[in-house]
């Protein structure tokens, strides 16, 4: 999340001119700090408060910028299913960044760089499956808040497998990209995708 | 999809125009791999490649795709070497044969 704010972006997230808000600024009414080139940056949290005194409504594009940005591990040894949770991903929120692994043991290298917020984990891989790449992010508490979703040919053991390993839905494959971009909105919002086909744990 | 003229046209989801030129590649690229193999005798990579075209052919709209890469998959456990090339031939001429349109 972006923490400051220039005078032009302030401008424009408010849909003012640049001279109201310095205006703001000289009339003390939004606080700002100064750099040491003599440039206003502004706090997120004093321009928020700032508009909500005014009851100045946060506009959509100010609101989107305060959208925390979500890290995204696929793993999956089929590039076209990647570029197409790229995909469906991609539609559910620009703020998101992603990491592609085609293998176990990339994922594992992968998720000793960074810790996702979300994992889109095929069972079928080269080398190390999927299940041992759940039971990984199951047993460090480092991925307590990381989301699982197993992705798989649909299969009753191997689904029930996955969910009793820690994966928190499984969706079978071949998915559409509606599924996935709807599965995926879903688990960010804590709430069970039943209505998707799959099954939560 | 409806097929005349020996076109089989498909009308697929236009999010997916800029990503399918690379899946038909990679199809392309699939059926040559597929010949390689059975001249090897290497059906474990067969059945790889017929799991991936049954997990992404509906995928990509392209359930055609799906059904064959699940016969190919079953052929290759079975190493039936007939099925596996019928089953290329038919991959070769869909892809020859499809006509897309991104609705």
């Amino acid at each position: 999340m972006q923490r400051f704010y220039s005078t032009s972006q302030a401008a424009k997230f408010c849909q003012v001119s640049k001279s109201s808000v310095l205006r703001w600024i000289q009339e003390g009414r939004l606080k700002a700090a100064t750099t040491l080139g003599g440039h206003n940056r502004i706090q997120a949290e004093h321009l928020i408060n700032f508009l909500n005194e005014l009851g100045i409504p946060a506009f959509e594009m100010f609101q989107q910028t305060f959208v925390p940005v979500k890290h995204v591990l696929i793993v999956d040894d089929d590039p076209d299913i990647c570029a197409l949770v790229k995909k469906g991903l991609s539609r559910l929120s620009a703020k998101m960044e992603f990491q592609i692994a085609h293998d176990g043991l990339q994922a594992g290298w992968k998720l000793s760089k960074f810790v996702p917020d979300l994992v889109v984990l095929d069972l079928h891989l080269p080398q190390v499956d999927g299940y041992q790449v759940c039971k990984l992010l199951r047993s460090e508490p480092t991925f307590k808040n990381t989301k699982i979703l197993a992705i798989s040919t649909y299969d009753q053991v191997k689904k029930e497998k996955i969910l009793g390993l820690g994966a928190d839905y499984f969706l079978s494959k071949p998915f559409k990209l509606q599924d996935i971009e709807e599965t995926v909105r879903l688990l960010f919002e804590e709430k069970k995708p039943n209505s998707i086909r799959g099954e939560a744990a | 999809m409806s097929q005349s003229n020996s076109k089989t046209a498909v009308k697929v989801d236009r999010e997916l125009k800029d990503l399918m030129p690379d899946f038909l590649k990679r199809r392309v690229e699939d059926v040559v791999a597929i010949f390689y193999a059975l001249e090897e005798g290497n059906f474990e990579t067969i059945e790889a490649v017929g799991h991936q075209i049954k997990g992404s052919g509906t995928a990509y709209g392209l359930p055609e795709l799906t059904a064959i890469g699940a016969l190919l998959e079953i052929e290759a456990r079975g190493q039936n070497k007939e099925a596996i090339a019928s089953l290329a031939k038919q991959i070769s001429d869909y892809l020859d044969t499809l006509e897309i349109t991104f609705k």
